[in-house]
């Protein structure tokens, strides 16, 4: 083999490795993004469940303080599953999360902190209170949803 | 096609507007006689308090409040972006030199009714006195009670930059001719007293076709469209298809749905409403009795259900790189 195509080969080589490296990059992405939206998706859910709750005066009053905390705990996971900035692909996290983190960041202890606060006052069991709380935890998520994530209507799951 | 709804027979209401009007002077006169002057004042609180309500009705008459920019409650200057160009919310305080401090209640009833400023001129339909046409005269005035009682703030006006010929106002008679259809609300006799509730408030003082209903090249509402969603909202937002179609609407939501997401901004799935939405809960309707907000889920629960995805329109928000897939 001479010189030349050994660094041919070399070449192709590292192009390859290349080639292997980026797929699973991309396949890291995607996975992230599938992560982030579990975790997203059981916000909703157990903010949904409150609601059904509260609604539709379902015998689970006392599981509400549960779903709250649910919430909190989630909410800290929140800045991490975030902290790698993915916002190519079926996602609807907008760029602004990455270039305002600190503003991100302290938007997800927001809802933790509100949602700490309901599960303390649905322990109270104070229906008038706990509807109350339950608004301030939704404009946590609403205020959030406004600076970083896109209208649902834009939403990726409207794209595939 | 739904039952063509009775128009109420302008003369009976006026004749009942007659009678509230001697029944209140009446007790007014009984009251005055046992407690002096002091009621005059205690009448007018009662409208401001009843007109309070009817500000919520409306959502809380947010385009005139600039909330992104600490501006004075309803002193105008909030940008509204639309496809004719932006319009900037107005003066609605009673500031005589630059909100509505001179004008009548006279005044105000033809600018809701009639889309007419004090001068004669046409208001452009951003205004939404397409709906608010349909409000009762007793509700009209309540809302003037209660907008006079409000702080007075000095703002001018900023003119609205609108493309031409849309920013033509000499114009806006032939659009009104086309378009606009005055009248107060028709209530429908075969249905019950909670259905008409709800479609005197949802297409009334809640305008909510004015965001919901997808508009045509010239911003006329599409009534074969109503409330089925449109991506030219207000301020550019994409407004959701709230008819009761089931897979692109809100079929499948129950009454307590509806009344949930109007008191606290949320919806079935627990996800939080944007936008302007979030602002007319927020300033405007969530603070009204339960019944009321039964009554507007149970009469859009009977609109025509019409199936259509609202769809971005190939418009991205500016800060947004994501690719569009490949489909």
């Amino acid at each position: 083999m001479d010189g030349s195509s050994r660094s041919a080969l070399t070449g192709c080589v590292l192009a390859g490795l290349l080639l292997v490296a980026s797929a699973s990059w991309a396949q890291d992405d995607e996975a992230v993004i599938g992560y982030r939206q579990k975790v997203m998706e059981s916000q909703g859910a157990n903010m949904g469940a409150i609601g059904d709750i509260l609604k539709f005066k379902l015998p689970y009053q006392k599981d509400i303080a549960g779903h709250a905390q649910a919430i909190s705990i989630n909410a800290r996971m929140i800045a991490s599953a975030f902290e790698k900035p993915v916002s190519a692909g079926k996602t609807d996290a907008k760029p602004g999360i990455w270039k305002k983190w600190d503003e991100y960041k302290a938007d997800a202890d927001k809802l933790a902190e509100a949602s700490d606060e309901l599960a303390k006052i649905a322990a109270a069991g104070d229906m008038n209170a706990i509807t109350a709380q339950v608004k301030k935890v939704g404009g946590a998520c609403q205020g959030c949803h406004e600076s970083f994530r896109k209208p649902k209507e834009q939403s990726y799951q409207r794209k595939q | 096609m739904t039952p063509t709804p009775l128009r109420v027979d302008p003369a009976a209401s006026a004749l009942r507007s007659r009678r509230r009007t001697h029944l209140s002077a009446m007790l007014a006169g009984v009251l005055l006689v046992t407690s002096g002057w002091g009621l005059a004042h205690a009448a007018d609180s009662a409208a401001i308090e009843r007109g309070r309500t009817v500000f919520h009705q409306a959502g809380g008459c947010g385009c005139h409040t600039d909330f992104e920019h600490g501006g004075a409650p309803l002193a105008g200057g909030r940008p509204i972006k639309s496809p004719f160009g932006t319009f900037y919310g107005t003066n609605i305080t009673p500031d005589p030199e630059t909100g509505i401090g001179k004008w009548s209640e006279k005044n105000f009833v033809r600018a809701m009714t009639q889309g007419e400023a004090p001068n004669g001129s046409s208001y452009f339909p951003v205004f939404p006195y397409a709906s608010f046409t349909r409000m009762n005269d007793w509700d009209l005035a309540d809302l003037w009670a209660y907008l006079r009682a409000q702080q007075p703030a000095r703002k001018a006006n900023r003119p609205h930059q609108i493309r031409p010929p849309f920013g033509w106002r000499f114009l806006l008679p032939v659009w009104k001719w086309l378009y606009f259809e005055p009248g107060a609300f028709r209530p429908d006799r075969a249905r019950s007293a909670q259905w008409n509730r709800g479609a005197y408030l949802v297409n009334g003082a809640g305008h909510c076709a004015e965001c919901h209903t997808p508009r045509g090249w010239l911003g006329g509402l599409r009534i074969d469209m109503a409330l089925a969603g449109s991506d030219g909202g207000a301020g550019g937002e994409l407004a959701p298809n709230i008819t009761p179609d089931r897979t692109t609407g809100i079929g499948k939501w129950r009454v307590q749905d509806v009344v949930w997401l109007l008191q606290t901004g949320l919806e079935p799935d627990g996800d939080s409403v944007q936008g302007l939405m979030a602002e007319a809960i927020e300033h405007g309707y969530e603070n009204l009795a339960a019944e009321d907000l039964e009554s507007i889920a149970v009469y859009l629960g009977t609109v025509p259900p019409i199936r259509h995805e609202v769809k971005e329109n190939d418009r991205e928000p500016a800060d947004s790189h994501s690719p569009r897939s490949s489909d």
